[in-house]
């Protein structure tokens, strides 16, 4: 059983965000296991054959239809959950993509790992980056406590009336769901005081008032509804810093909203990161900081939407920005990065774009002295032509 | 319930947008006189969805959800364990899919709806193709039938394959309630319909549907064929109900030759096709037969 008081205890990810789910209570939960998500969904059977948890738990035969199940449970007016990986989410693509439309405030935890080819069940950001363009909010984490953190204020966040867009909230595998750490598990009374029960203000399937979700909408009707999409994005990015303000006054930990500086404001070369690669960053920026570097660091919180304006606020005024992405889109660049540069444009600002820990390589200090190293390069440079640079990878850079 | 006593309006209303002489609408029309109004609907694509499910004008009159094409039966399986979690247990979860969907992309959620046997109604129309794309051959074509994917040429003999037997497969799930059923048969059907609404479980209904513009078929043929579909055993009626299988019409075996020669979609069908097609049916009928026999061994 679960303590329903706070408690600190050492633990995965997974198991926080098990626990974060337990604490939400869902009323419908899909299950379907995948590396390295797996042990969310052993710990959320778990729960519910003890009892800590009163939640329709369906053992479904596949992704496709864990999102299919949670998809039309939120439908019918319930607070729902599932957690997936890799080609797991890949094979439920057509099914995420449909519920932005439907205004489905769904949440879901991703824990990134490569999608094949070459195969590989180690973290990268390949899985969930191709669903940025699905209509879902998407927050990465950098450590287990704001993994268990994020769960809650995610279905808050999304059952907003201002926002009813699902949510990802997404972990690096394996680094973070595999590896455990001190956590503190808020207790039952004061998540039930932050995050009320469900209370469906968006449409929902109702025989006492018919109403149709997910229809076919010709040409004449159809750009409205994807225009509001698009407002409903741009109009959270207010709703999760305002959430981020109120569970840091309640509970005292402020991962800044949408974005965390630091150590930026007088800093020449910035670096910007996701995820658990953070920690390592951070460390790096206080040694550097130590021999007397002007260096910094951004982590992006919030990829869906994409805070440009923070970001072009916090770095209007370096020298250099290096973009860290482990993940890349083929032909182009990272990601991150090209979000980024998008955010800085109409600066002339020289920004690099580090392709690292790709399939799950390690991300080690000397890789973020590199980068840090390579952007002094920029200062000697008149144009970048090539921002991509991988590093730590054979015969390209040692 | 007796057919003078189904109620004049359905909660499908009238005014949909499918061909002239669908019986798909004919079905849906007349399994929602049955289930009534507590009932909330999923359809994935397929005609269904198109001509009775297009913003702003749709013809459900109950709550209707439309999802993707392989995920009919995981949906009303969401639908259904809300439902639940809520404590109303006084409202069905149905699903309306097509062949296409229901046999082929769509096999895998079944399969895992009718193990877990989820508390819901699937209704398979079965129009034998992919007719909402224009005709394509299904999983449950019938051998030797024309489609746009299964041209006849010279040398070409149409669909190469024989359809699958979801009933079947179904019934090797240990389904809590597995029929098929014909229009023309329609105190059958009500009654089969009905059964489904007062059990609880997984139920499956499998209803023979007559698709003109992709049979090649006059658009009045649709009642008449259906009948003798029945008689030929090309179409079998039979339910089975906590692992016992009843046959609900012995087929008389006439007419399939008729049956077969009035559609444009077998116009093609050689003498040698003709025979392999009416010992398929045969067959099929005796394995159904063996179900019935063995009920009490």
């Amino acid at each position: 059983m679960i303590p329903k008081d706070r408690y600190h205890n050492m633990m995965t990810a997974n198991q926080a965000v098990a626990i974060a789910a337990v604490r939400a209570k869902p009323k419908v939960i899909a299950a379907y296991p995948v590396t390295p998500q797996t042990t969310i969904v052993e710990h959320l059977a778990c729960y519910v054959a003890h009892g800590d948890l009163d939640s329709e738990y369906v053992r479904v035969e596949s992704e496709h239809s864990a999102m299919s199940v949670v998809a039309a449970a939120q439908g019918t007016g319930v607070r729902t959950f599932t957690a997936t990986a890799s080609q797991g989410l890949a094979y439920m693509h057509e099914v995420v993509s449909a519920c932005g439309g439907m205004r489905l405030p769904i949440v879901m935890f991703v824990a990134n790992r490569t999608l094949m080819s070459p195969g590989g069940i180690w973290p990268e950001l390949s899985d969930s980056m191709p669903e940025r363009d699905s209509a879902w909010l998407q927050i990465y984490v950098e450590d287990n406590q704001e993994a268990f953190d994020m769960i809650i204020q995610a279905y808050k966040i999304a059952e907003d009336s201002r926002v009813l867009l699902p949510i990802m909230i997404c972990g690096d595998g394996y680094i973070l769901t595999h590896s455990t750490e001190k956590v503190e598990i808020l207790g039952e009374k004061e998540i039930d005081g932050f995050l009320p029960p469900y209370d469906p203000i968006h449409v929902y399937l109702d025989v006492d008032r018919p109403i149709a979700q997910g229809l076919i909408v010709p040409p004449a009707y159809h750009m409205e509804a994807k225009w509001q999409m698009h407002q409903a994005m741009l109009k959270s990015l207010e709703v999760i810093q305002e959430i981020n303000d109120d569970f840091a006054e309640k509970f005292g930990r402020d991962y800044g909203g949408l974005i965390e500086k630091y150590l930026v404001d007088d800093a020449e070369k910035v670096l910007v990161t996701i995820g658990s690669t953070t920690g390592t960053a951070r460390e790096v920026v206080d040694e550097l900081r130590d021999k007397g570097e002007k260096v910094g660091l951004v982590k992006l919180r919030v990829f869906r939407p994409f805070p440009k304006k923070e970001i072009k606020e916090a770095l209007e005024h370096v020298q250099s920005i290096g973009v860290f992405d482990r993940s890349i889109s083929y032909g182009s660049a990272g990601q991150c990065f090209l979000e980024v540069r998008n955010a800085m444009y109409g600066t002339q600002m020289p920004i690099l774009n580090f392709i690292a820990g790709l399939g799950g390589r390690d991300v080690r200090d000397k890789d973020i002295e590199f980068m840090f190293d390579k952007l002094k390069e920029t200062e000697i440079l008149e144009e970048v032509i090539d921002p991509v640079v991988f590093v730590n990878t054979r015969g390209v850079t040692s | 319930m007796k057919l003078k006593e189904l109620p004049d309006d359905s909660p499908y209303t009238p005014g949909d947008k499918a061909c002239a002489g669908c019986m798909a609408s004919n079905i849906a029309i007349n399994v929602m006189k049955i289930l009534g109004k507590k009932t909330i609907v999923s359809v994935p694509p397929c005609c269904m969805s198109v001509f009775a499910g297009i913003f702003p004008a749709i013809n459900w009159d109950v709550p209707y959800f439309h999802m993707q094409f392989a995920n009919l039966a995981s949906t009303i399986t969401g639908i259904s364990r809300a439902l639940k979690a809520q404590g109303k247990d006084d409202v069905i979860a149905v699903g309306f899919g097509g062949d296409g969907g229901t046999a082929d992309m769509g096999l895998q959620a079944l399969s895992g709806a009718a193990q877990r046997d989820e508390d819901i109604i699937y209704i398979c129309y079965n129009n034998e193709a992919y007719e909402n794309t224009g005709v394509q051959a299904s999983g449950s074509s019938p051998y030797g039938s024309w489609s746009s994917t299964t041209p006849v040429t010279n040398g070409g003999t149409g669909n190469e394959y024989f359809p699958k037997d979801i009933p079947r497969i179904l019934i090797a799930h240990n389904s809590t309630y597995v029929a098929t059923a014909a229009t023309s048969h329609i105190q059958d059907f009500i009654s089969k319909v009905e059964k489904a609404k007062n059990l609880r479980g997984f139920r499956y209904i499998e209803v023979l549907s007559v698709c003109p513009p992709g049979w090649k078929v006059p658009t009045d043929s649709g009642p008449q064929l259906v009948e003798e579909a029945v008689d030929s055993g090309y179409w079998l009626l039979f339910e089975y109900e906590k692992g016992h299988l009843t046959i609900n019409e012995e087929p008389k075996f006439e007419g399939l030759r008729e049956f077969l020669s009035k559609q444009g979609r077998f116009e093609t069908l050689t003498e040698d096709q003709y025979h392999t097609l009416e010992e398929f049916y045969k067959n099929r009928w005796k394995i159904i037969k063996n179900y019935q026999v063995n009920n009490d061994i």
